[in-house]
């Protein structure tokens, strides 16, 4: 399909199902490309050469408390706003598979950084986040006088890396479905979500 | 700001020490020799009171905050980092002829112990590493001074080195420690002294439960003493 087709497809389909809306599309896609990177930093920072470690590691903390902000107002967003509904095209299994794949990824971009956030305050070498190098962002307050810091850090730590994984297999499915509507269903849901076709709308 | 202490040792070594100071503060002062022969009761009679001046000035000394600076350093992740401590209070008493009198009580407020790097310095205060609020000071407390070499004049300069000994406390805990000094005295009111030793932090346990192998922090912390005094 090129590009005219997916425009004439939109414009097809832009009545029967309402886009979101740019400030949904907006936070969808600035989350969408933060989570990308902090899995990717994520996973290879601590393999990273010992002298970048501790950027690595400040930025994917300051990334990561900026995807909880954006997921809060995010969902804040998603609770006060009708969304555009699923096509009537697509089979019960579908829809219910597909909503929790949503609620998932929702509680994936909470739970991914705060216990990212508990792990950080909670871990011995007490190393302050300064976020993107502007302000020091706060320690949760439960963990200051904790006996064994290092066993409660290391147990977010593990949680925090399967939540990750998880992540990862929801983030796929979610990237699988989409690009089956888009080129097998052509049912135009994916442009729904797409920043580039808002003019059409 | 750096306070003066009078230490009450300073009395009697006024006393005993009475010709011998105020012969070194000749000599420092580079008095001409012909001044020097003159009998020493005799020329002291004859200035009285700047006797009295100098002799205060050479054992119980001033830190010049301004052109001192005592710093630390160490590398974390392979990055080298260095601090400095801002703030100190320090109590001198000195003579490099009477070195047995010889008293130093430095404290140093680790408030002001900074890297310049945010994440180090929040880290540096926090309960695994120096602790402050738990340890707001540091202290040095002399227990000995031993001149190693030196001690004559080449000019004005009359210049040594030492091994200095004393009592540190650090983060709450207090160890022995010694190291060599440099200590010269440009004239008669001004001393210089210098000292680069290390401290291993996990003496003091500091960072021990973090990093107690020093693969992340340097378990070698460097410290670079260098002292203006008056």
């Amino acid at each position: 399909m090129n590009d005219k087709n997916l425009v004439a497809d939109h414009g097809r389909f832009s009545t029967l199902f309402p886009r979101y809306t740019n400030t949904a599309i907006a936070l969808h896609w600035m989350i969408a490309i933060s989570i990308i990177a902090l899995l990717i930093l994520g996973l290879t920072m601590e393999d990273f050469p010992k002298e970048y470690q501790r950027l690595a590691y400040q930025s994917h903390k300051s990334l990561g408390l900026t995807v909880l902000i954006l997921s809060i107002v995010r969902i804040v967003w998603r609770l006060t706003h009708k969304v555009p509904p699923y096509p009537e095209s697509m089979k019960l299994w579908e829809k219910v598979a597909a909503q929790i794949v949503h609620v998932g990824l929702y509680v994936l971009m909470l739970a991914l950084p705060l216990t990212g956030w508990a792990l950080v305050s909670s871990s011995p070498l007490g190393y302050p986040t300064i976020w993107f190098g502007l302000f020091e962002w706060p320690a949760l307050p439960f963990f200051a006088n904790v006996e064994d810091k290092k066993a409660i850090s290391d147990t977010f730590g593990d949680v925090h890396g399967a939540l990750a994984w998880i992540c990862i297999a929801l983030i796929v499915m979610h990237v699988g479905a989409a690009l089956k509507h888009q080129f097998i269903n052509h049912d135009g849901i994916m442009a729904r979500m797409l920043p580039w076709l808002r003019k059409e709308n | 700001m750096v306070k003066k202490r009078k230490l009450r040792s300073l009395v009697s070594m006024k006393q005993n020490c009475y010709c011998l100071i105020f012969a070194l503060t000749l000599c420092v002062a580079g008095v001409s020799p012909a001044l020097a022969d003159t009998s020493g009761a005799a020329q002291a009679k004859t200035i009285e009171a700047p006797k009295d001046n100098t002799a205060d000035v050479a054992a119980n000394w001033t830190i010049d905050p301004d052109r001192s600076s005592i710093t630390f350093g160490g590398s974390e992740s392979g990055n080298k980092f260095q601090g400095k401590i801002e703030k100190y209070e320090a109590a001198i008493v000195f003579d490099p002829e009477n070195l047995e009198k010889t008293a130093v009580l430095l404290t140093f407020d680790m408030y002001t112990a900074k890297t310049g790097n945010a994440s180090y310095d929040g880290a540096l205060r926090g309960a695994e590493w120096l602790n402050i609020d738990r340890f707001p000071t540091a202290q040095f407390k002399l227990g000995s001074i031993v001149r190693q070499s030196g001690g004559g004049q080449a000019g004005d300069v009359q210049s040594a080195d030492y091994t200095v000994t004393g009592d540190f406390t650090l983060a709450g805990v207090t160890k022995q420690i010694s190291f060599p000094a440099h200590i010269s005295i440009t004239d008669r009111y001004q001393a210089e002294a210098r000292a680069s030793f290390v401290i291993p932090r996990l003496d003091y346990n500091i960072g021990r439960q973090a990093d107690g192998d020093g693969t992340i922090v340097s378990q070698d912390i460097a410290v670079n003493v260098a002292i203006v005094a008056h």
